[in-house]
């Protein structure tokens, strides 16, 4: 990048924090649905202590697990000696791509991957400093494109699975009481997140750190990066992406509590095992399919084909998208200091308009009407039916 | 670029065995636990008791400081 010598260092390291804080925090409150939205839905949770346990539950998590990544793209671009040097204005613009584009599926209420928002941005940032030959199609394809196919379709199979089961045993009268269930396989859902999405930002600001020389080669976070990181993605979880939450819990399909509970047992085993048996499979992505999957597990139940398109042109495009907005960023960013300053302006101003473009039609906490306990079963007898909503909202 | 298909089909399987499992459990323990009968309703606790040993073991997966 031409200039970059002149831009002040310390300057763009802290923008680029402030930044990386700011996309932890959108981070957080697009995917506050993947757990929370449907406990929500079937009123097994109150929309308020749904997103407090999930942002508990993400700030415990951050700190849990703090390894971080070698690498800040997970071998999508070439880094290192034979390949690109990632700079940090490289990752400033990699971010406002990110941002930006998690703000505007926000607004659009759809759930897509952060990470991918991520990718794309240091892809197109990548692009504009280096040229196509930084990135590593294979790598993309490979750990990118082919799990976004599967995730979903793994999700969809092993909540129809279990959606079939919990039907197939249970009683209609007692399926009311899976919403005791729900609140604990969502709470699982939110700790794995937090222990996996928080290290992301860790990461980057930790390599940021490294790059910029003010950290040690193979240093680990210092804590204040860690505590940073947590609170900026457990404020994100709290302030809920209540209109993500309300595209999977609400407009997908119908989701009774026996649904809840097999698409959330369904979402966390899918997870887990992901992460632990070297398959890794995108959050978002496994939590949608597991809704779509519940919906055509259940007898009765349709499932909206409509949004789930939606949804998955969301997917396919989050990696363009961002990388085309980073491209750009980074194309200002390369004028040097001037141009980096005037990129975190324009960003500002997108996301303040993007803010108060979303006030036009507000989607909040309110906007969930609970299902009384016993409206979806009717149970023959009455008085299970209302202890199990109280035990619930205690 | 190289796809670890192994590693897929096993993700697919523990997932739907883990999952399965649970939900099961969980079902049996409300379908046996709706009863006023004693034993019925201590067997649905042993197996509200399985669902929680395996959350548990959810937990452990999860925390790395365990392993």
């Amino acid at each position: 990048m031409p200039d970059s010598s002149a831009v002040d260092l310390t300057l763009l390291v802290v923008l680029v924090i402030g930044l990386a804080l700011l996309f932890d925090f959108t981070n957080g409150f697009h995917d506050t649905a993947n757990a929370m939205a449907t406990p929500i839905a079937t009123g097994a949770l109150k929309p308020r202590v749904a997103v407090g346990i999930a942002a508990v539950l993400n700030l415990v998590g951050a700190f849990l697990s703090t390894e971080v990544a070698r690498t800040i793209s997970g071998g999508l671009i070439r880094e290192g000696e034979s390949g690109v040097q990632i700079t940090p204005q490289l990752i400033l613009a990699g971010l406002i791509g990110a941002i930006v584009w998690n703000l505007l599926t926000w607004l659009l209420g759809l759930p897509s991957s952060s990470s991918h928002a991520l990718f794309g941005g240091l892809i197109g940032a990548a692009i504009v400093g280096a040229g196509t030959g930084a990135i590593d199609g294979g790598v993309l394809v490979s750990k990118v494109l082919i799990p976004a196919v599967l995730a979903p379709l793994t999700a969809m199979t092993v909540a129809f699975l279990a959606t079939k089961i919990a039907y197939a045993i249970t009683k209609k009268r007692v399926r009311d009481r899976f919403k005791i269930g729900q609140v604990f396989t969502s709470s699982l859902v939110s700790l794995a997140h937090g222990t996996n999405d928080a290290q992301k930002t860790m990461g980057v600001i930790t390599l940021t750190l490294i790059a910029a020389g003010f950290l040690d080669v193979d240093a680990h976070p210092p804590f204040w990066v860690i505590a940073a990181c947590a609170v900026a993605i457990a404020a994100g979880t709290y302030a809920g992406g209540w209109r993500i939450i309300k595209t999977i819990g609400k407009d997908l399909t119908d989701i009774e509590p026996a649904q809840g509970f097999a698409a959330e047992a369904s979402t966390t085993a899918t997870i887990l095992a992901s992460s632990h048996l070297g398959f890794a499979l995108s959050t978002t992505q496994v939590a949608s399919g597991s809704v779509i999957g519940t919906g055509l597990g259940r007898t009765g139940a349709k499932v909206k084909w409509g949004t789930a398109g939606k949804i998955a042109i969301g997917w396919l495009i989050t990696i363009p998208a961002s990388g085309m907005l980073a491209a750009g960023a980074a194309l200002l960013a390369g004028l040097g200091t001037w141009g980096v300053i005037l990129d975190v302006v324009v960003a500002v101003v997108v996301i303040v308009a993007i803010y108060l473009w979303s006030r036009r039609n507000r989607v909040t906490h309110r906007t969930f009407h609970q299902p009384q306990p016993g409206q979806f079963v009717r149970p023959k007898v009455k008085k299970g039916a209302k202890g199990t909503g109280g035990k619930v909202s205690a | 670029m190289t796809i670890d298909w192994l590693a897929f089909v096993t993700v697919v399987v523990v997932a739907l065995v883990g999952a399965c499992a649970i939900v099961g459990l969980f079902s049996l323990g409300l379908r046996i636990g709706d009863s006023d009968l004693a034993w019925r309703r201590v067997l649905a606790v042993v197996l509200y008791v399985l669902c929680g040993a395996i959350a548990l073991f959810g937990i452990w997966l999860i925390v790395p400081f365990f392993h």
